[in-house]
């Protein structure tokens, strides 16, 4: 009976073992890839506030930490949290982009009704010489 | 696995110290949640706000339980969808605004062409504006040069007819407005030319057409009274002066035998031309006093113009006088009969 036992425990422990080593590298491969992500946007846009990206890069590293302190559920719940920040990150450029096009064509109307007042205050200006030369 | 993690996770937390979440810390969050509804999260970003409420609501049950760990991470969790919410909408207003301003812009553009198409149209209409006037300006300086150059033809015609002498006045002031056509002309007022110049030609012709005749007459005068034996033939202005030399001795009231040969010439002339006045000056000589010539010139004319009358020619015609000692431009030209043979016609009366 006590052999049975033990079989099942060492059984049910390398189960739990197997199971916690595939979690460990999924975990493990999820860092990495918000590690990459978060690189990308410090080469990608100045527009997005450091403190927000710093927020993100501290708390993968709090994953790190808690990781290998091997607390796997909380460093699920903080990669979350730092997979909703780069989420974040993510729609402030998308928003600084937007913006961004707006005042370009801000800018692009400005020009373009200055152009077409110049062309109008030519097209003026070349009537008058016209009707000029008519009255003579 | 999943609940195994879920599991390990429970107990990490469960065996985490606890940290202190005040509530106005929650109350952060439930701040952002209206800020990002106020955005307009609920419209642009709905799967957002749903999860910001979720993990609100989360981080509110997990601060009742006493998890204020699990309470601050929910609560930081759902500050962040707020605040990705927040963003996405601001997105998509600026989207919105994007299409207002693409529009104003197309709009804009559409002005702007239709102002394109329409100076285009008119610097076209100018161009041929001004090339038409070029050429119409060529037109009034060629034919600012035309008139000129008849004018100038007429003045010369008029020139040609003597029309210094029989009418000065109209020539000189076709040559004036000639002189002022020529100036407009430099100024480029070629219109003023032309008119200048047209009236520079009325005036030339009038000048042309009223000395034509008297210089036909003259000419025609001229011709005969210059093949007059002995005769000296002068002109001037209307007016043809025959002087005669010889006819009487230089004291004498008695026609030579040798000068009747050319008062018949001059009867002749005369008879040609009978409606032409005639003054018979007689001249006197340097032997005998002022007095004494005045007699001799009175005589001496009235002789020739007896005998000239007795010729066939009108009395009426004549006038006769005595000039005296005939001292003539410094030359001495004594003991003459000058017959002055004017231009204009007798009247009737």
């Amino acid at each position: 009976m006590r052999t049975i036992i033990v079989t099942v425990l060492f059984l049910l422990l390398s189960f739990s073992y197997s199971l916690s080593k595939e979690d460990d590298e999924e975990t493990l491969s999820k860092i990495k890839a918000l590690e990459i992500e978060l690189s990308s946007f410090e080469s990608k846009s100045t527009e997005i506030p450091t403190e927000e990206v710093n927020k993100a890069s501290k708390w993968i590293e709090e994953a790190k930490k808690s990781f290998n302190s091997g607390r796997p559920g909380f460093t699920q719940i903080i990669l979350e949290k730092a997979s909703y920040q780069v989420d974040y990150l993510n729609a402030l450029i998308e928003e600084s982009r937007v913006k961004k096009g707006v005042e370009e064509k801000k800018e692009f109307l400005k020009k373009t009704r200055s152009q077409t007042e110049e062309l109008k205050a030519i097209n003026a200006e070349v009537e008058a010489e016209i009707n000029e030369f008519e009255d003579k | 696995m999943r609940i195994f993690i879920l599991f390990i996770v429970t107990l990490t937390l469960a065996s985490a110290p606890k940290a202190a979440t005040p509530i106005k810390d929650i109350m952060s969050a439930y701040d952002l949640l209206e800020d990002a509804k106020r955005e307009g999260g609920e419209t642009y970003a709905p799967d957002v706000m749903k999860e910001a409420r979720f993990f609100y609501e989360q981080a509110e049950r997990e601060l009742k339980n006493g998890n204020d760990e699990r309470a601050e991470e929910f609560r930081l969790i759902s500050e962040i969808r707020s605040k990705t919410a927040i963003s996405i909408s601001r997105k998509k207003t600026y989207e919105n605004e994007l299409q207002v301003i693409k529009s104003q812009i197309d709009e804009t553009n559409a002005i702007k062409k239709n102002y394109e198409v329409e100076l285009r149209k008119n610097v076209t209409r100018l161009e041929e504006i001004k090339e038409k006037l070029a050429i119409s300006q060529d037109r009034m300086l060629s034919s600012a040069l035309d008139t000129l150059e008849k004018a100038s033809e007429r003045i010369n015609a008029a020139k040609d007819v003597s029309a210094e002498d029989f009418n000065p006045q109209a020539l000189d002031e076709a040559r004036q407005t000639y002189s002022m056509a020529e100036e407009n002309l430099t100024l480029g007022e070629y219109q003023k030319s032309i008119e200048l110049g047209e009236k520079a030609i009325a005036l030339a012709e009038m000048a042309y057409e009223q000395s034509k005749t008297k210089f036909e007459l003259r000419s025609g005068i001229l011709d005969k009274v210059s093949r007059i034996y002995g005769a000296k033939i002068q002109h001037v202005k209307d007016v043809v002066k025959v002087n005669l030399h010889g006819v009487f001795a230089p004291s004498g009231t008695t026609i030579l035998f040798d000068a009747f040969p050319s008062l018949d010439a001059l009867a002749g002339v005369l008879a040609g031309y009978s409606n032409l006045p005639v003054t018979i000056e007689g001249y006197g000589t340097e032997q005998k006093s002022e007095e004494e010539n005045i007699k001799l010139g009175e005589t001496q004319a009235e002789t020739v113009k007896n005998y000239l009358v007795s010729k066939g020619i009108s009395p009426q015609r004549f006038k006769v006088m005595s000039v005296g000692l005939g001292v003539k431009e410094g030359v001495n030209e004594d003991s003459r009969i000058e017959v002055i043979i004017h231009l204009f016609e007798l009247s009737n009366t």
